[in-house]
């Protein structure tokens, strides 16, 4: 687990946001849901890409103790020389943001080989 | 059978004769005569730089500084690249990149640059280079099926078990096996699209390699062009020319060097095979008797052969003979090797 996000069980829905501020790479991938024993309990919460930056998953009464896994990545296109890219993670309820972030690894350069994008976040109702 | 070992007896004397090795037979199709660099300050430096700079980023321009210049200094054979107007298009999205081809130029073009040391001498070269892709029917990121394909597989990677399951090397072998393929497809179906690429280069020399006005002497500029197109799915046809006029301090020495050629390439499953041909013209502009031009030519014939894994490559070429190299001449060579010299 990367990180815990405390939520508050009166302020509506929580989404995910995963956005890259300058967007020339070709990025997507799925979020899905596990239990608090860290079993897959629903696959495919929400997909994004460099269209589709926000990821509703769901309200505090559903997933008070769940974990979410961003799983996806970005396809290289054989760059010579190599671009750059940079994709932030930013979890929110309502309009409050509750994290942001550039996870380690989710920024660099882009050549010959696809990058993973992979984090673990687990919500836990206050 | 018997006719194979009759073939090989009758062949393999003259092939004991003619061997070479790669080199040799990649020497035979010129790849200077066709087609634009990747970096035309690196084509005009008389060696390569050994450390380039990949700059994407404000912090990176701060750390080359120092590795390229030393209290006033120029290091050698040091060099860098940039792609200077992504800075400027400001914040855009694929589909935006996809729609508006003057984008697709602005972000394809590449800005060089690089040092080289000189024998025996404290001055230096510094190139400076531009190169534009301005069509390029291929871009893989201008293709909007191709991109949504991609992103299709990426949003179907199944989903781990457990989260102890959900490692970065499984997602990596995941992504490496849902991408490649329709990557390899990509790229088997648009590797002779049509492009048109220019490119121009400006060397100087710099004295004592003091970076001071005074001490940087322009030396040369070289400029090129180069179209290419499809001719059915295996053949590809590039015309390509090329001019790089020279600084000389004596009425001997070389003004300009021209070129014009045209190569045909084309892959079967059987060989690869490239054929080429270029005029080169050599000025002398305070001299014009010293004013020569010659022929190249190269025809290379690559044979894969699976179970030795590699390939065997049969050259036929070189240049016409001239006052500056009476022996060049038209050889033939071939070598077996790993990896092919003709690639899509």
């Amino acid at each position: 687990m990367d990180k815990e996000i405390k939520i508050d069980k009166d302020k509506g829905p929580v989404s995910m946001v995963i956005e890259m501020p300058s967007g020339i790479q070709t990025m997507a991938g799925r979020i899905h849901r596990y239990n608090k024993d860290e079993i897959l309990e629903k696959e495919g919460v929400g997909i994004f890409s460099g269209n589709l930056a926000e990821i509703p998953i769901g309200v505090p009464a559903d997933i008070n103790e769940k974990y979410f896994l961003v799983w996806g990545g970005i396809a290289h296109h054989n760059d010579k020389p190599p671009t750059q890219y940079q994709v932030v993670l930013s979890v929110k309820q309502g309009d409050t943001i509750l994290f942001r972030e550039i996870p380690e690894g989710w920024s660099g350069q882009l050549s010959n080989k696809n990058i993973p994008l992979k984090y673990i976040i687990k919500t836990v109702v206050q | 059978m018997k006719q194979t070992i009759l073939f090989v007896l009758i062949i393999l004397p003259y092939l004991a004769w003619a061997q070479s090795d790669k080199a040799d037979v990649e020497e035979v199709v010129n790849d200077s005569y066709y087609g634009v660099p990747s970096s035309p300050a690196f084509e005009l430096l008389p060696d390569k730089p050994s450390e380039v700079t990949h700059i994407l980023t404000p912090k990176d321009i701060t750390a080359f500084v120092p590795v390229t210049i030393d209290g006033g200094e120029l290091k050698s054979n040091v060099g860098f690249d940039i792609r200077p107007f992504t800075y400027l298009m400001g914040p855009t999205s694929l589909d935006d990149y996809q729609q508006k081809k003057s984008k697709q130029i602005l972000w394809r073009s590449v800005l060089s640059g690089g040092t080289s040391a000189i024998k025996d001498s404290k001055d230096k070269y510094l190139a400076l280079g531009f190169r534009v892709p301005i069509i390029d029917k291929g871009d893989p990121r201008a293709s909007k099926a191709y991109n949504d394909d991609l992103m299709t597989r990426m949003q179907s990677l199944s989903a781990p078990g457990t989260l102890r399951q959900a490692t970065k090397e499984k997602l990596q072998a995941a992504l490496d096996s849902a991408l490649d393929s329709k990557r390899k497809e990509f790229i088997a179906e648009n590797w002779n699209a049509v492009r048109l690429d220019v490119g121009i280069g400006n060397m100087w020399l710099v004295e004592s390699s003091k970076l001071k006005a005074d001490s940087i002497k322009q030396n040369r500029i070289g400029v090129w062009a180069a179209y290419s197109r499809p001719l059915g799915k295996n053949l590809q046809f590039i015309v390509s020319a090329k001019n790089a006029w020279i600084k000389a301090d004596a009425d001997t020495l070389e003004t300009s060097r021209a070129s014009a050629g045209a190569r045909l390439r084309a892959f079967f499953k059987i060989a690869a095979i490239s054929v080429e041909y270029a005029k080169v013209w050599s000025g002398y502009r305070h001299e014009n008797s010293l004013d020569e031009d010659w022929d190249h030519f190269g025809c290379l014939v690559e044979i894969p052969i699976p179970k030795l894994k590699g390939v065997l490559g049969f050259a036929y070429g070189g240049d016409s003979s001239r006052r500056e190299d009476k022996d060049a001449k038209f050889e033939f060579k071939y070598s077996f090797y790993a990896d092919a010299l003709l690639e899509k």
